[in-house]
């Protein structure tokens, strides 16, 4: 699967003009590599500790978990990670001294900008945002995988919201159920909301309590997530209905070409909002395209990508992911 | 009790008084930890993924401190609010505008476009790290800090104690994890930063062909292997708890009996760490913890490449001072240990055949030596 990812980002990186990517980011420098480390939170540093070269058969990463190298990755390939800052910027600078063309980035800092000195430096955000798509059918088997484990830790989850329950057994019913799918770090610290605040884990439900819930994990270096809005001991089948209207509404116009102003007018004609995005990616991570209700950006959707669409009605909220194709879009799970 | 205002007031206070000395008038903060610390602000706590799909950032001046992108029943009540744009232009705009009149501005990491824009937006400001202020205000912790820090190991530790049991014969390594994560939760804490580490010690250095030159056979990536009778399974976890890192790691042999050679492993690490403790107080460089444990391994380093023997931990996660790394005995003898700093101390002993012990211990310097911070491991 990695290797797939990475003959899209050479295509892209072909495209660009890029001679080199540097990669300081967790998840870019994962999804161009496919080299896994120990998941750490944030946004990590800003040294570079992946280098993608156009045309070198394999990505070059500086680790410091070795046995997360792709098995055909070359033993000279991969280099224990330096903590002098210095030594580590020289050290990515000396493998893109002999590749022409522009070096993209995904961060700038002046001591990255002194180590490369002399090279054209350019964002790669715009050349991973074009690799995400087509994905293989076995890559977005491995998200329909992690998505059903995601959606069975979300069910678990909405189990612990009773009358007088308390809310910490929402997070420790969700682990337990992402462990039994081979899950064991979760996309984000999961959310657990009612009257537009966070519910902390030593709180309790009560009875006419909505409580929305979005849990995410990694499975198999994937990225599923599920959100839902369930009832304590109240019915949210109206609101339920509105939502899925509007769901609908949202999936008619992803196909290939389509633009994400249209999911925009879409969500709006059907009366959808958005707590925090209406529309994302799905990968390695959450991915291109990011789309808000009040982001002005218009970017065409590509066949081969896949979308968690969240559309919020009535104080409704649930997510479900579709494979973007040529003519329309297929479901990639059932109507949560 | 801790009363939240006044700890966040006293960070922010030290954070100022970080940033006097290093010359920053303004500071653009994107780590989450930092953002914590600066504001008491709880952003949605992710992987980088997550981060850069609700992105955030906090500007501190001498007068003003604003944080960008978080939502409003996440930020206390006194500290200014706004959006963030997601398009990078925009977003340089309104932090540059924030910014305002500062002539020297330290900044966190920021995705390549909008650091470039930013850039463009501040003509004439010099732009530099934002560490010298960070990083001096983080790495010497106030009292109240450090009793969030014991109370988030002494929770954690619990919680892997709360998981032992089940490290038996035929158990996924992937499954050990997973019930730390719950146990955790029924604990109280919710915020994983570091993911669960539970996964079986190489025995043989053939176990672990791909371990560098001149470190210990070594692996530390959680999988899907069932356990055999007698592994010995390496712990390390870091859960947050009110923001503050709890980073408790122990050894445990699958089954729950020590062999004579686990025994003896960890008798050797006891040895190193002690060797370590008895130089930890005031003015002692980190470079002499270094040397301590080199000379009480009595060999090569006594942890993996390219980690370490020490580290600070704080609030949000894993910091300064390293010791052991490649930054080396010269950078090392720099650094001194000063009253309020917490390391953990995280040797590995490993011998062929035998396998390995690894445990970590959290200290906080005192006026006179230390105060463990963590349990003996079990």
């Amino acid at each position: 699967m990695s290797d797939a990812r990475y003959g899209r980002v050479q295509a892209a990186m072909a495209r660009h003009g890029v001679g080199a990517l540097c990669l300081a980011t967790p998840h870019l420098a994962a999804f161009a590599s496919g080299a896994r480390r120990v998941r750490v939170a944030g946004s990590g540093g800003t040294l570079p500790w992946v280098v993608v070269r156009a045309g070198a058969p394999s990505a070059a990463i500086f680790t410091t978990d070795p046995d997360g190298a792709p098995s055909g990755m070359p033993r000279a390939a991969v280099r224990p990670l330096a903590w002098d800052r210095d030594r580590q910027l020289a050290a990515v600078a000396d493998l893109v001294r002999e590749v022409p063309g522009a070096v993209a980035c995904d961060v700038l800092t002046p001591a990255l900008r002194d180590a490369l000195a002399g090279r054209a430096l350019v964002d790669a955000a715009p050349v991973l945002a074009e690799a995400v798509a087509p994905r293989s059918d076995a890559e977005v088997a491995a998200v329909v995988v992690a998505l059903a484990a995601a959606r069975a830790a979300l069910r678990a989850a909405a189990t612990a919201v009773v009358p007088d329950g308390v809310a910490a057994d929402v997070w420790a019913r969700c682990a337990d159920t992402m462990a039994e799918h081979g899950a064991g770090f979760p996309l984000h610290e999961g959310r657990v909301r009612r009257a537009g605040r966070d519910v902390l884990p030593d709180e309790r439900f009560v009875r006419g309590d909505v409580v929305q819930l979005e849990f995410g994990l990694w499975l198999r270096e994937h990225a599923g997530i599920a959100a839902g809005t369930v009832g304590c001991d109240v019915d949210l089948s109206a609101s339920r209905r509105r939502w899925d209207e509007a769901l609908c509404a949202l999936a008619s116009t992803c196909r290939d070409g389509a633009s994400t102003r249209a999911l925009r007018e879409a969500a709006a004609r059907a009366g959808a909002d958005a707590s925090g995005l209406l529309v994302h990616g799905l990968g390695v991570g959450i991915e291109p395209p990011l789309v808000d209700l009040d982001d002005g950006a218009d970017v065409s959707l590509r066949a081969g990508t896949i979308l968690v669409l969240a559309p919020v009605v009535a104080g409704f909220r649930a997510t479900r992911a579709l494979l973007v194709t040529e003519r329309a879009h297929r479901w990639l799970e059932p109507a949560p | 009790m801790i009363d939240p205002d006044a700890l966040r007031a006293g960070r922010r206070a030290r954070l100022r008084a970080a940033m006097r000395e290093a010359g920053h008038e303004a500071l653009v903060l994107t780590a989450a930890g930092s953002i914590r610390y600066a504001t008491g602000a709880v952003p949605l706590h992710g992987d980088s993924s997550v981060e850069a799909a609700w992105p955030f950032a906090a500007i501190i001046t001498a007068e003003r401190t604003i944080l960008l992108g978080v939502e409003r029943d996440r930020v206390p009540a006194d500290v200014e609010t706004g959006a963030l744009p997601r398009d990078p232009v925009r977003a340089a705009a309104v932090l540059a505008d924030c910014v305002a009149s500062a002539r020297r501005v330290g900044v966190e990491r920021l995705p390549f476009a909008t650091a470039a824009a930013l850039e463009r937006a501040l003509p004439g400001a010099t732009v530099e790290p934002a560490e010298r202020s960070v990083m001096a205000a983080r790495v010497v912790k106030m009292a109240d800090e450090i009793r969030l820090l014991r109370d988030a190991i002494r929770r954690t530790e619990a919680a892997v104690a709360d998981v032992l049991p089940a490290v038996v014969p035929g158990v996924r390594e992937i499954d050990l994890a997973g019930r730390f994560l719950a146990a955790s939760a029924r604990r109280g804490m919710a915020v994983c930063h570091v993911e669960p580490i539970w996964c079986a010690i190489p025995r043989h250095a053939a176990d672990a062909p791909w371990t560098f030159r001149g470190g210990p056979p070594y692996r530390e990536l959680t999988g899907e292997r069932p356990l055999a009778p007698g592994d010995q399974v390496m712990i390390d976890t870091g859960m947050l708890h009110a923001g503050y890192l709890a980073d408790v790691g122990w050894t445990w042999p699958c089954g729950g009996v020590p062999s004579a050679h686990d025994r003896t492993l960890r008798a050797r690490w006891d040895e190193i760490v002690g060797t370590v403790l008895a130089e930890c107080r005031p003015g002692v460089t980190a470079a002499t913890l270094h040397r301590a444990a080199l000379r009480a391994h009595g060999g090569g380093a006594p942890w993996p490449t390219p980690l370490y023997l020490a580290h600070g931990v704080g609030l949000g996660g894993v910091e300064p001072p390293f010791i052991g790394t490649d930054l080396g005995l010269a950078a090392e003898e720099r650094v001194l240990l000063a009253e309020g700093m917490v390391l953990v101390l995280e040797p590995y002993v490993w011998e062929e055949g035998r396998g390995g012990y690894r445990a970590e211990l959290t200290i906080a310097i005192t006026p006179t030596g230390y105060d463990r911070l963590s349990a003996p491991p079990p």
